[in-house]
Formats: C-alpha cells, sequence, structure tokens
C-alpha cells in the first residue's frame, strides 16, 4: 500500500471513530481486537465455507484444512537414510559418483576440496510399510506405521545450496531475507478463530542428542513487509512459555485492565495523528498478551492428558522443550484454532558420523511426529488439520570426509529431498515422484518449494497467485512469480 | 510492563514526579511525559493521564496492602516518605508511560 492512500484511509478511520460520540478509544480497540467487528463487512456475506477473517474477503476456494502443522526438520535430514531407499548403491559403495550424475551441480564449499566423491550406501535397513508397500528404513519404526495416512514426496528441490538461504526460501519464498514467512501470509491472509491466541505460533525443540546443528533467526518465522503482528510468536522452550506474562504483584486484572486501556487510547490518539500502522501492531499485540495472561497458563497445562494420549508421542511428552512435548503442545495449539504452527526440530546437519549421529536423533524425532498424526486422527481433527514434515534440502550420496563400511558424512543437496504431508485434504499411502539411483536427481514428478507452498496455501483455501501485498510499488506474494498447486497428492 | 526492572523503573520514575515535578497532578503527569517523550503531553493526553491516575489512586486506597507489595518490586529501597497507595498510583501511570508506542518505538 503506498503511504498517501494509507494515510487517506486513516484519515477515514479518524473521521469514523471521532463521530462516535462515546467510547473512542474503546471502539477502536474494539476493531483491533476482534476483527469480525469491523475490518470483515463482507464476510457476513461470503458463501457458507468461504468465511475469512483475516485480508480475504472470502476465500479463493472451499478449504480442506483449517490449519497446518509444520514439523520442520532443521538443518535437512537425510532422504538416503530415512525415506529414498536405493538398494543398487551397494554394488557402488566407495565408486566415484559418476559424472553423468552429478551433471555439473555445484559445491559446498565443505566438499569442494575433496579429491573423491565416493558413493556411501546407506547402512540402514529398508522394509515395506502400509497397504502399498512403501519402502521405509529401520530408523523411522513408528513413521513407518502412518504410511498409509501420509503423502510421501520424494521430489523436493530447492536452489539453495547453505542452510540460511535455503531456509529463508522454503520459510518465506525468497533466498534474501525480508519477505513473510508462510505462516505471516496465512495469518495476514485468513487471520484466525481464536483471539486469545496469536495465529502463528513457534515451538523450539532442545537440541537432542546425536545433533548437529545451525542456528535460526526470527526473521524465519517473521512478517517481512506485512503488518507486524503476524509475525509468528515463538514460545520459549523452558521455564515460562512467554517471559513477563504475568501482572506483578499488587497489580490485579482489573487494575491492568484500566492501564492498558488508558495505555490504548493513547496510543490510539498517537495512530491518528501520525498515521504509522505499525501502532496499531503495538495496540493489538498489548491485548493479546493480556488475553495470553489466561490462555498460555492453560495451553501448556498438559495434566488433564489421559495417559494413553501421552503414550503416543513417548516417553519425553511431559519434558517441555523436547520434540515430543511441542508436538502434543502442537496438537492442543490446533485444538484451539491456531492457524499456523511450526515446530522446529535442529539437528540433522550431519556432515560426519551420520549413522551414529542420525541413529541418536531418529530415536527422539520419531515417535512424536507419528504419535502427532495418530492423535489428530482419532479425534477426527486430521482431516482439517495439514501437518507437514520435512526440512530445507537434502543430504548427497557421496560422502564427506573418510567412507567407511559404517561410517560416512552427507553434505548439502538441493536437487532432491523428501518430505511428507498428512491430512488436510492429503491422500495417504502415496509416494510421490521419483529420483535416480543415487537419490541425486528427480527422474518425475518434481515438486519445487515454490509448489509446496502453493499446494500448502490452497489447502487453507488460499489461491497462493491471488493473495498479495503491496510493498514498495509491487505486489509480492509467498510463491514470486512461480509454483504450481501439487494436485496428485490432493483428495 | 512486567519485567521487575521495568516495574522497578516505573517506580522511582512515579518518586521523581512526587518529589520533583511540582505539586498538582497535571504538573507531575507533564513533567514524567517529558522526560519520557521530549514532549508536553496535548490536553486530551494529560486528561486521559489524569484521569486514570485518579482511578488507580482510589483502586489502591481501598487496597493499601496491594499498594505495598507493588513498591516491593526490585533492588532500589523505596522513598518511605511517600505514601504508598499514591506512589503505587503513580507508579502504574508512570509504567504506562514508558509502555507508550511513542517512548518504545523510535519513529
Amino acid at each position: 500500500m503506498n503511504p498517501i492512500q494509507q494515510f487517506v484511509q486513516q484519515e477515514t478511520r479518524r473521521y469514523f471513530f471521532g463521530k462516535m460520540a462515546a467510547g473512542l478509544g474503546t471502539a477502536a480497540l474494539a476493531s483491533l481486537v476482534n476483527p469480525r467487528l469491523f475490518a470483515n463487512e463482507n464476510a457476513a456475506a461470503a458463501p457458507a465455507g468461504l468465511e475469512s477473517l483475516g485480508s480475504l474477503k472470502v476465500l479463493h476456494h472451499a478449504p480442506k484444512a483449517k490449519r497446518v502443522i509444520w514439523l520442520f526438520m532443521a538443518d535437512a535430514p537425510s532422504q538416503l537414510d530415512l525415506w529414498d531407499y536405493k538398494p543398487k548403491l551397494q554394488d557402488f559403495f566407495d565408486k566415484d559418483l559418476p559424472d553423468s550424475v552429478r551433471n555439473g551441480q555445484r559445491f559446498t564449499t565443505m566438499t569442494s576440496g575433496q579429491s573423491r566423491f565416493p558413493v556411501a550406501p546407506s547402512v540402514f535397513k529398508f522394509n515395506q510399510h502400509g497397504k502399498n508397500g512403501t519402502w521405509v528404513s529401520e530408523l523411522l519404526p513408528e513413521m513407518a506405521s502412518i504410511v498409509d495416512d501420509i503423502s510421501l514426496v520424494k521430489t523436493v528441490h530447492t536452489e539453495a545450496i547453505n542452510h540460511d538461504p535455503a531456509i529463508t526460501y522454503i520459510q518465506t519464498g525468497s533466498q534474501i531475507p525480508g519477505r513473510p514467512s508462510m505462516g505471516a501470509w496465512a495469518s495476514y491472509g485468513i487471520g484466525s478463530v481464536n483471539q486469545n491466541l496469536p495465529s502463528f505460533v513457534v515451538l523450539h525443540s532442545r537440541v537432542a542428542p546425536g545433533s548437529a546443528t545451525q542456528a535460526l533467526f526470527a526473521r524465519l518465522w517473521g512478517a517481512g513487509f506485512l503488518p507486524s503482528k503476524h509475525q509468528g510468536v515463538a514460545l520459549r522452550s523452558a521455564g515460562d512459555p512467554v517471559l513477563y506474562l504475568s501482572n506483578p504483584p499488587g497489580v490485579n486484572d482489573q487494575t491492568r485492565r484500566k492501564m492498558l486501556d488508558g495505555l490504548a487510547e493513547l496510543n490510539q490518539q498517537k495512530l491518528e495523528t501520525i498515521g504509522d500502522p505499525e501502532i496499531n501492531t503495538r495496540i493489538a499485540q498489548y491485548e493479546m498478551a493480556y488475553r495470553m495472561q489466561m490462555s498460555v497458563p492453560e495451553l501448556v497445562d498438559i495434566s488433564k492428558e489421559p495417559q494413553n494420549v501421552l503414550d503416543l508421542y513417548g516417553p519425553q511428552v511431559k519434558d517441555p522443550g523436547t520434540f515430543a512435548y511441542n508436538c502434543l503442545l502442537a496438537r492442543r495449539l490446533a485444538e484451539r484454532g491456531v492457524r499456523f504452527t511450526q515446530v522446529f526440530l535442529r539437528g540433522w546437519d550431519h556432515h560426519g558420523g551420520l549413522p551414529g549421529n542420525i541413529r541418536q536423533l531418529t530415536k527422539t524425532a520419531d515417535q512424536p511426529a507419528a504419535g502427532l498424526i495418530k492423535d489428530l486422527k482419532q479425534r477426527g481433527m486430521l482431516e482439517d488439520t495439514l501437518v507437514v514434515w520435512g526440512g530445507e534440502f537434502g543430504r548427497t550420496v557421496y560422502s564427506q570426509g573418510t567412507l567407511t563400511k559404517d561410517n560416512y558424512g552427507r553434505d548439502h543437496h538441493p536437487r532432491n529431498f523428501t518430505m511428507w504431508m498428512a491430512g488436510g485434504g492429503v491422500k495417504g499411502g502415496v509416494v510421490h515422484g521419483e529420483t535416480d539411483d543415487f537419490s541425486y536427481n528427480i527422474l518425475e514428478k518434481p515438486v519445487h518449494i515454490h509448489d509446496l507452498n502453493a499446494t500448502i496455501l490452497n489447502q487453507l483455501g488460499i489461491n497462493h497467485e491471488l493473495l498479495t501485498y503491496k510493498f514498495q510499488g509491487r505486489d509480492f506474494r509467498l510463491t514470486d512469480v512461480h509454483g504450481t498447486v501439487v494436485k496428485d497428492i490432493l483428495t | 510492563m512486567n519485567d521487575q526492572q521495568y516495574v522497578e523503573a516505573a517506580r522511582k520514575l512515579a518518586e521523581r514526579m512526587m518529589t520533583e515535578g511540582g505539586a498538582d497532578p497535571a504538573a507531575r503527569l507533564t513533567f514524567a511525559f517529558r522526560l519520557a517523550t521530549s514532549r508536553s503531553p496535548r490536553d486530551p493526553e494529560k486528561a486521559i493521564l489524569l484521569r486514570l491516575l485518579d482511578q488507580h489512586q482510589k483502586d489502591f486506597q481501598a487496597d493499601v496492602p496491594a499498594a505495598e507489595k507493588l513498591l516491593t518490586i526490585g533492588e532500589a529501597k523505596r522513598n518511605e516518605t511517600l505514601p504508598p497507595a499514591e506512589l503505587a498510583a503513580y507508579t502504574m501511570v508512570a509504567n504506562l508511560i514508558l509502555n507508550l508506542d511513542e517512548v518504545v518505538t523510535k519513529e
């Protein structure tokens, strides 16, 4: 939106609120904290099932998913040791990767100095699971038990070859930082049904045994140029989930309410004087924090979860900050109508000592993800909850560092990697796409990360080409000028 | 707003309002507002702050123990010569001023 246009709209607001005889601040506040009051005059007129609570007047089509949970496997798990079964590699042990396969792919600087690129077959056994005999590694016995509920996409690809550009790319649609993240787009586009929790919540898992990991940055779940109230709110993995949420001793709820009302009135006056829309965000965030004083303690109180549910997520489920605990919390957020939740599990950056490390890490990474699917399913929530599992790229078939019979490392590989999606209108028991015998190139049905992102928005009822925001004179969207919905995996 | 250090800073600002800010509430509020924003409050702004100060003061006078609790937060000793209900009310308003968008954000 251009600044002049924005100011003109602001003037209209001032006129509108100026006309209200009483409770200027209260009326303004009400419209900010409850988008259903004013912002969405068209939602009431929307056909059933197409109501939007965000900037879209109506959804572009009937949604299959009401919410998304993305289990983000940061640092890039090895598709070769988990999902992409390549039996013929046994014959290539320690042979050089043929140039015809590499086909000009650039190396990272971590392996570009290597004199050889010896092929490292996975040391792990694969077995067939589910009705369609999907091959899954022995490292994932629990996820193997849900293959009939997921679409396994073996042909996701990206251009980025290092972590930060790659994760920025898949999260925001651009390798260069500054664009809004997908969760922020979803919040902006369709809003949230729960006014007491943020529409986009981020959960970080403690670094687990067997991890090799990179830092993450708040911009990965940021709002970019969208109003910042759409940015992801990260709950802390230890101690209080949100710092400074409790009132100080001596300040009761009524006192706090009066003070916040006064603060909102003063901020509102400032907003009308200078027209900075970010003041809206501050007003809204103080109100959100006030409501989170009630909603967050309730959210993280898992004492009433029955044992048979806790058991689904595995032995670590009661330990805040573990992946298991976060997967349970993701389900509780979904139940409460949070639109977009991302659970980050770091630690898959296995450049060296991969077999030992990935064996360790999968011990705590396997069951919670499968448990989440089973739990959602038994509640009838899997139908309208889209769950996504995967990271920012894949890993190389050739060994980084010394290759032995039982040890190797794997470098970054952008040309193909494996993700899965479940629920929310995604078919179960599907394996989508195929890679070559080296899991190095895509043979059929490529799915670019823009296609993946377009598909996720599609399930929420959003046409990714039509959800745009004007910034610096140009309409921006999550998928830039790319992206095709992957219809093959949709019901 | 609820961070101990922030509450403590608000209390110390409140003490300054009562000891250095002049005799009447309007002058004291203007004093703190100017310290935080480098400008004087406009009349409507002053009215909101005055109204709020009055409300907080009534509430804390009805519940002096609550005021006492609020005034214990932080390491700095409180000025014992100031009446607790009044100081607590000024502390709330000082905390508000320190949380104004204008104060927290550089425009």
